[in-house]
This record gives C-alpha cells, structure tokens and sequence, in this order.
C-alpha cells in the first residue's frame, strides 16, 4: 500500500462525504439565503427512515432513497410553505432562530420515536471496498463522490435550462424583480426548500451507511456543511463538490502531517482565512 | 418623568434581586445565578448582535476564553485569582479586538459563520494547548457560598444593563445604530465605523470574559466542550431576541423566561422537556418576531423588520 | 432613541415575578410532596440528576436503569432492612439534558427544595464534577457511577465517592490478555475528552512497563468522522494491535474503516464500544472478534445478598428492560447497593453519618467484585475483565479462568473472513 497514494484518495473520498452533505444546504443558502440550523436533524431522521426501511421491510437504502426523496421533499415543500415562509423576509435572525427551534424538535423527537442508541446502516456492502494498484476504495464512499457528482451536473443542468431552475436563480438573484416579473416566490422558495430537503436526504443516507448515528447527530453535520459551503462558495452548483474536496484532502494530509488532534485547528483557521481573505469562497460569485 | 419612572423600576428591580438571598433558598439563588449568568451574557451579545446588527454566533468564545486563561493563570502560574481574573478579561477583550478588525468586514450570514469558525478554532486550539487545560480542562478549589457568585452575576448582570442604557443613550450608541440601519451611509458621512464595530465587539468580548472568570469558580471544573459549547451563544442570542433585540431590558428578559421555563420543563417532564424548548423557541419567531418589547415599537429603520409573509 | 414606555417595563416585572412566582410554588410544591412522603416515615429518599436527553442520553439510560433496578429489588424484598426496620427506596430523576450546568441546579434543586439528602450521580465525569461540587457544599453524600476520573478524587472532597475504578486503570487486564497472545507491537489511538486522555495515559505506560512497543499514539477530536487516514499510518507501522480509547461511535468507525482500508491487526481492542450490545449489531460479522476493556460481565464469580450472582443480576435486568445489562447499568447497581450498604452501616439516612459509614466501608464484596473504598471516595482492587465479540454477543475472556474462551486472537485477515 502506498502511504501518500491512499491518503490522497481517502482526502478525495471523505470530500465527497462531506460534499454530498452540504449540497441542500448550499442550495438554500444561495438561493433564500436562508442558513438551515436543522440540516443535520434532517439528514440523520432520513437515515432512520432507511433504517427502517431495511429493517422492517428488507429494502435495500439505493432502492428506498427515490423513495425517501420524495418523501422528504414533500414535507420540506410543506414545511416552507406553511412556516418558513411566515419568517423569511424578516432579519436573518428570525430564520436562524425558527430552523435552531426546528433543529431542537427534530432531534428530540427522534430520541422519543427511535431512542437514544447508536444506529447504522449496515448493508453487506457498507464496508466493502475495491482494491485497485495497492489503493483500498471503499465502495459507500465511492458511491458518495459518484452521487455527488452526478447531483451537482443534475442540480447545474437543471437550475440552467429548466423554467422552474430559471425561475429559481431569479429569484436568488433579485428577488423583487422576480416578483414584479410574475414569479411566484412563495412557491419557488417552497420548491427549493423541499428539492433542499430531499437532497439533504440522500445526504443523510449516505452518512448512515458510512457512519454510526444518533439523534444527537446532527449538529456537527450541519457545523461541516457550513465549512464546505463558505470553501466552496455559495450559489454555484459546483461549490459543494470543491468544497468537499478542499476540505476532504486538507483534513487527510493535515491529520498526517499534524497530526489528527489538530484537524480542528486547521479546517475552522482555514474556514477563517478564506472568510478574511475571499469572502466568496472558491468557486463563489461576486460578494453582493 | 418617564425617565423618573424608568429609574425607579431599576432600582426596584435590582433591590428586589439584592434582597433574593433573604429567602436563604439554595436552589432558588443557584437558579437565579444562572439567570443573572444568562442576562449578562445575553446583553454582551446585545451589544454586537441587537445594536449594531451583526449577528455573531461566537459568542462564547470569549466566556470560554475568560474561564480557560483565568483558571489556567491561577492554576497554573499560582496568580492569586483576581490577578487572574483581570488579566483573563483583559487578553479577551484585546482578543475581540483584534480579531474583530478583520471579522467585521463581513456582513449577514458571512458574520455569523466566521464568528461561529472563531469560536470552533479558539476551541480546537484550547484542547490542544496543554498550559490551557487541553482537552482535561481545570478543576479550581471549591469556594464559599452560592450567594457570593449570585452577587457577582448579578453585579456583572447590572453592569452590563447600564452600560448598554448609556450606551444607547450616547453618541457611541447613535454610530452603532447607524451602522444597523445603513453602514454605508453612515461611513458617507464620515464616521468612522469600523472604530465603532470593533469596539462594540471588545466590549461584548469583556463582558463575556468576565461572565466566564466568575463561571470557572462557580462550577469549580470547566473542560473545552463545555465553556465552549455553541449552544451558549444560541441562548444569548434566543434570550436576546425573545426579550426584544437593540433593548436594555430584552436580554435580562429573555434570560428570566427561559431561565424559568426551563427549570420548570425539567422538574415537569422528564424527557420531554428539550422538546419544549425548541416549539417554545418556533413559536417565539412565529408569534412575537420582534421580541416581547418589541412589540409594540414601531418599526425602525430598513432592517428592522419583523416578521411579514412573503408575498408573490 | 429607544425609550422604554413606563408600560413595557412594568410588562417585564410582572411576568418576571409571575415566573418566580411560578418557580416557587413549584418548588415548595414538591418539597410539600416530599414531607408526605417522608410522613410516612418508611421510605429513603435518593436523588439522581441524569442524562434522559442530549448527547449523553443513551448511556444515561443504561445509569438510569441500573439505579431503577436496585430500588425495584429492593422494595419487592419488602425495602432496605435498616436497624431491624424495613425501609422502602424511593428513586427521584430529574433530566439534566447531558449538560454539567444543569446537574448543579438540578441537585440544588433537589438538596434544598425536596429535601433529598443521599445521591447517586448523573452520567459522565464533567457532570459529576458539577453535581458533586454542590453535593460537597451541602455535605450530603454523592456515590458516582458513570466516571472515572481520577480528577474528580483528587480535589479533597470528602462527600463523592464512586463504584468505578480509575480510568487509567481500565486497559491493564486487556494488555495482559494480549501479552499472553504474542503481541509485541500495540499502536494507541484516543479522543481528546478526560476521560479517554487518562484511560489512554494509562494505557501507555502500562504497555510500555510490560515490554509492548508502542509503534504510534495520536489523539484525535471527539466526534471524529474518518480517521482512514490514520489506519494507513498505522498499517505502515506493522502494529500488531489496535487499541482505542474514545468513544462509542469512534470505536464503531475504526472497525468499519479498519476493514474498508483492508488494513489487518491481529487484535482491536476498545475502552467504550464493545462491551454495548449496540456494538456487534451495528458492525454485524466485521465486530468478530473485537476485544473490550469492561468492568464487569455477568460470567464473573461474584455474588451479594441484593441480586444474587452476576448471572442472576443479568436475568433480573433483562426481566425488567428487556435487553443485556452491560457495564454501565452494573456499575450503576452497584453505586446504589454501596448506598444502602452505607446506610444500613449506619443505621440511618442521615447524611452525614452514611457519609462516614460509606469513608469505613474498607472492603466490600459485591456482584460486580470485591474492592476497598479508599480515603479519597475512589476504589481499589477490582478485578477488571475483558470482553470479545463472538457470534454477536459480548463473551468474557478474561481473567482466567475464561481466557479459554479466547478465540481467533491473531484476528484472520479481513480477506480470510
């Protein structure tokens, strides 16, 4: 096995982890600036669904994730459409406060309905791995970066040449002219939201067949969204997928060079830099 | 005479919170402790997130900051605590400073996560600095009574009212509430703003710090996850905007509610009580979006809105 | 500029003293409950701050439990036979939601308001920290069952005592287990939290006094996500052993990516993971093997006049929560027979004279063992056993005689199984 070879690769694979995670909440961010307090409750109650699933029902978490999506997207289309959008247009403070309440709810409901036990998806595939010229590839992870991708061309293509995903980036842009010019905002935000939720779902997903989880879950999720959304920058359909990989590769090399106690010190000193120096993050549009 | 009136409620108020210790009930004095704790530490808050407008979510680096160099410098070095003590809110409030320089520049949610990354960084960096504590953190000797540390709270509770009532009612508060409503226009004509913004923050910075010196005692043993858990920052801010943002009297408002209702929820109900919380926070935003004194203020300012539906 | 209106400030002391209001009455309300109950002059009275939400809830239920199961015992023996009287127990919880700031108030609360003056403690050593300062303050005495560390017995307190050894003490059985298989080179990895920087610290130095090599040690933060990165360090190292001393998510994702890198030891071994049947049922086949540093099993060959043998504990457990106890809820069981031990030594529930009962208890044998409470509150002498997951259970495997049912130690490579 060669040393340097399979750190590089686990770096690329955890930015996909990590970059699959932040996909929802980049997208709500850019498009309602709206910053989602509860994204990693959302993300670890859609693992307990496809716990559920699989355990109950015997169905495979690839086959239950449309599934799983819809369902999601559904109660996040709902959510914003009944509650979020009573409170986004006010200071920023209010929508941060209603997703940290969200937040709260969520994982204390989910302590009562699934209990306090740590929880896993485990597949027969769920810590299988390719070996491929001495370097390990573990399939979960692969699949993550391969989600992620193929989500970010989906997400690009579509906010790009659909109506809907046009309607969506005009709203994002200027969102007074895109009233005047006929868009109904209440709706679109509702539909960002809920395509947030259920791409936060497949993020969850994911996180529950390559990681154990609990309830308690959820706020570091969110935590590292953040970090891989301001690395990345906001509004580009791109950004969660550098920024996974920025942080990915610096967390695995610094944990080498550094040592792992300071991979803390280095991502959030990083997170700072880049906030100091480029506001906008790497790949992000001009700071409005 | 309002004024009078004002004045008077004051001094009501803080008599009646001097005299609390008569009732000689432990539990009650340990509850209020941590209220005056909360209030201090949400109008500390107040001072960057409510009157100038930017909303940091990194508070609670500078209370754990001041709880891990006081204890570390008495600990440590052998300082007498009040010399360490001093020197803890002293380094904070240079630390706010210097980093607010920098931070400041940013506006809205960039503000919040870099404030947020600072207080994460500070915390990564304490655990692993061993003559700060490390990951082990400080056990610190156990000292007297609970009333001694509900008078300091208390003490650095009012401190931080007044200074905030004479801050709003100085020129000082007049920049700050400039930059909230329009920086640009208030940098147009020509005051100096970023002076005013990281002074703001310094102060905030000190008013943690010293929150988080007189904490270290009380609990007698900190460790990083805990003086520096993000939840803190969350419930200055929650109080903050509950009581009513940019207001003297909101924070310590807030900090009484949810102080109380908590222990309430926790003596009510056994595993439900953090679910309370959290509808009781939604339906904060939803029903009194601008805070219990907020309400009936009129709207000030491009900003400050409260909460209106979208329309389409 | 913002003037307060005389209307809103007199808005703020009216709800703030309807909301005192409130808390008084609601205090005064239990301690009326309370003087009821202590009427009838037959019940002991314990409190017990604990963790039924936040991020600790998981094991705080498992301490929960454990307490639940002595005070349930004992009352269907007819209550704790206290100079010639039998005593009912009555067990008060309050949810601290896993933070140290709360278990202050909380056993302040329960101290001065409800007259409580024994307890048990909360869950995990920051928390036990808080709630024993206030414990001390009162002089009532605190028995800690979900803490080792030996911080909290190094501060001069003379009312916290504790049914757990030091933390630093918790891998000594497991690297004399692999001393006896071969295993030359061990490689450390732990979390940055107290507890697992004394059980490691520990760790370290025992291995190295007892002629390991340690090949690597690093800390990593709590909560860590991928430590792949590390695992390939370590494979580089040729280290015969894992040894991991952090937490129970940690322990799981070491397993998950220790087999996901192909990255093959002939032994692993935990401080917190294994020794929870959570352990084997999320990891499946791949936790084959894994060894545990626990406190106690229910095959060890102790046995007291509460529960009957280790074995029978285990049974009365499962009767009555339906699951395998583990060590935690043991331990707890048995902070809680230490108090009824001490109270029946002294004749009352007087705390101060169960603080002093609970100072000379010298030895005690008990269902988890046989160990001296020594002058600081901690304890000594308590033979730690060890654990390995086989076919999905937890099967001890040490000290002797069980190190017979020691199996596939060298582990077979992850490509053989």
């Amino acid at each position: 096995m060669h040393l340097w070879g399979q750190i590089i690769v686990n770096g690329i694979l955890q930015g996909g982890v990590l970059g699959i995670s932040a996909l929802a909440f980049s997208l709500q961010w850019g498009v309602m600036d709206l910053i989602n307090l509860a994204h990693g409750s959302f993300q670890i109650l859609a693992a307990y669904l496809a716990l559920t699933l699989l355990n109950s029902l015997g169905i495979d978490p690839f086959l239950s994730l449309p599934l799983i999506f819809l369902l999601f997207f559904a109660a996040g289309y709902l959510l914003q459409l009944w509650i979020i959008n009573r409170v986004i247009s006010a200071n920023l403070f209010m929508t941060l406060l209603l997703t940290f309440g969200m937040d709260f709810v969520l994982a204390n409901l989910m302590i009562l309905l699934f209990s306090a036990d740590y929880k896993s998806i485990n597949t027969g595939y769920a810590n299988a791995s390719l070996h491929l010229a001495g370097i390990e590839l573990p399939v979960v992870r692969l699949l993550a970066l391969l989600f992620l991708i193929v989500l970010s061309v989906l997400l690009w293509l579509f906010l790009e040449y659909s109506r809907t995903g046009r309607a969506i980036r005009a709203t994002a842009m200027e969102r007074e002219s895109a009233r005047l010019m006929g868009i109904k905002i209440p709706a679109v935000y509702a539909l960002t939201f809920g395509l947030g939720s259920g791409l936060a779902a497949v993020g969850g997903v994911f996180f529950g067949l390559s990681n154990t989880f609990s309830p308690a879950a959820g706020g570091p999720l969110t935590v590292g969204a953040f970090v891989v959304t301001i690395l990345g920058g906001v509004g580009t359909s791109w950004g969660p997928l550098a920024g996974g990989l920025i942080l990915g590769l610096l967390e695995a090399v610094g944990s080498v060079v550094f040592g792992p106690t300071y991979v803390n010190v280095i991502t959030f000193g990083l997170l700072l830099l880049v906030l100091i120096i480029r506001p906008t993050g790497v790949l992000g549009r001009a700071a409005r | 005479m309002s004024k009078r009136v004002n004045y008077a409620l004051f001094a009501v108020v803080v008599l009646a919170a001097l005299l609390l210790p008569l009732t000689s009930n432990d539990y009650l004095i340990q509850v209020a402790t941590g209220i005056a704790m909360y209030a201090a530490l949400a109008s500390s808050w107040n001072l960057i997130g409510g009157l100038t407008g930017y909303p940091s979510f990194g508070n609670v680096a500078f209370f754990g900051l001041g709880a891990v160099l006081a204890a570390a410098l008495s600990v440590n070095l052998h300082w007498p605590y009040i010399d360490a003590a001093l020197a803890a809110v002293l380094g904070s409030g240079l630390f706010g400073l210097v980093l607010g320089l920098p931070l400041l520049r940013l506006r809205g949610h960039y503000f919040s996560i870099a404030t947020l990354a600072l207080a994460e960084a500070t915390m990564a960096v304490v655990t692993n600095v061993n003559f700060l504590g490390g990951g082990q953190g400080f056990s610190l000797p156990l000292l007297g009574s609970g009333k001694i540390f509900y008078y300091l709270m208390l003490g650095i509770a009012v401190l931080a009212a007044a200074g905030t009532y004479l801050i709003i009612n100085s020129h000082f508060g007049n920049i700050l509430l400039a930059i909230k409503s329009d920086e640009l226009a208030a940098q147009s004509v020509g005051v100096n703003t970023v002076l005013a913004k990281s002074t703001a923050f310094a102060l905030s910075a000190v008013l943690g710090a010293m929150v988080g010196v007189v904490y270290a005692l009380w609990q007698s043993y900190i460790d990083p996850p805990t003086v520096f858990d993000p939840g803190i920052t969350v419930f200055m801010l929650v109080m903050t905007l509950m009581g009513g943002a940019g207001t003297v009297a909101g924070p310590v408002l807030g900090a009484v509610i949810i102080g109380v209702l908590t222990q309430l929820a926790m003596s009510f109900s056994k595993n439900a009580s953090s679910l309370l919380l959290g509808l009781g926070i939604m339906a904060v935003v939803l029903f009194l979006p601008r805070g219990i004194l907020g309400v009936h203020r009129p709207a000030k300012g491009g900003e400050r809105r409260g909460a209106r539906p979208l329309r389409g | 500029m913002v003037r307060k209106s005389v209307k809103l400030t007199g808005l703020f002391m009216a709800v703030s003293l309807l909301l005192v209001a409130a808390l008084a009455g609601c205090g005064s309300q239990g301690a009326k409950q309370n003087t009821s109950n202590a009427s009838a002059a037959d019940t002991i009275t314990i409190g017990a701050p604990d963790a039924a939400t936040g991020a600790l809830a998981n094991e705080g239920k498992l301490v929960h439990d454990g307490y639940t199961l002595w005070q349930d015992v004992v009352n269907k023996q007819g209550g704790l036979l206290v100079g010639g009287k039998r005593y009912k127990i009555n067990l008060v919880f309050k949810d601290d939601q896993s933070k140290p700031d709360n278990d202050k108030s909380l056993t302040e609360q329960m101290i001065t308001q409800d007259g409580i003056k024994l307890f048990l403690s909360p869950y995990a050593s920051p928390n036990i920290f808080a709630a024993s300062t206030v414990a001390e303050s009162h002089k009532v005495p605190m028995i800690a069952a979900g803490g080792g560390a030996k911080k909290i017995f190094e501060r001069g307190y003379k009312y916290i005592f504790s049914s757990y050894p030091y933390s630093g003490e918790y891998l000594g059985s497991v690297l004399d287990l692999l001393k006896g298989r071969g295993i030359k080179t061990v490689a450390f990895l732990h979390a940055d939290d107290l507890f697992s920087q004394e059980a490691d610290q520990g760790g370290e130095a025992y291995a190295k006094s007892h002629g390991f090599d340690v090949v690597y040690s690093a800390q990593y933060p709590s909560g860590a996500t991928d430590l792949s990165s590390q695992l390939t360090q370590i494979a580089q190292k040729k280290a015969d052993a894992l040894i991991g001393t952090g937490h129970f998510e940690e322990a799981v994702q070491l397993v998950k990516q220790a087999k996901q890198m192909n990255v093959n030891f002939k032994a692993m071994a935990f401080t917190v993971g294994p020794t929870m049947p959570a352990f084997a049922q999320n990891l499946g086949k791949d936790a084959e093997g894994v060894l545990g540093a626990s406190l106690w099993t229910p095959d060890l060959p102790y046995k007291d006049d509460v529960f009957g043998t280790a074995a029978q504990y285990a049974a009365l457990y499962k009767q009555s929560f339906g699951t395998e106890p583990d060590y935690h809820a043991a331990m707890a069981s048995a902070a809680a027979e230490m108090m009824g031990l001490a109270i029946q030594k002294a004749g009352s529930a007087d705390p101060q004279k169960v603080r002093d009962a609970l100072a000379g208890l010298g030895t005690v044998h008990l269902f988890d063992g046989s160990f001296t409470i020594e002058p600081n509150g901690s304890i000594k002498g308590l033979v730690l056993p060890v654990i390995q997951i086989q076919n999905g259970k937890a099967v001890t495997v040490w000290p002797a005689p069980f190190d017979k049912n020691i199996k596939d130690i060298p582990l077979p490579p992850w490509s053989k199984r």
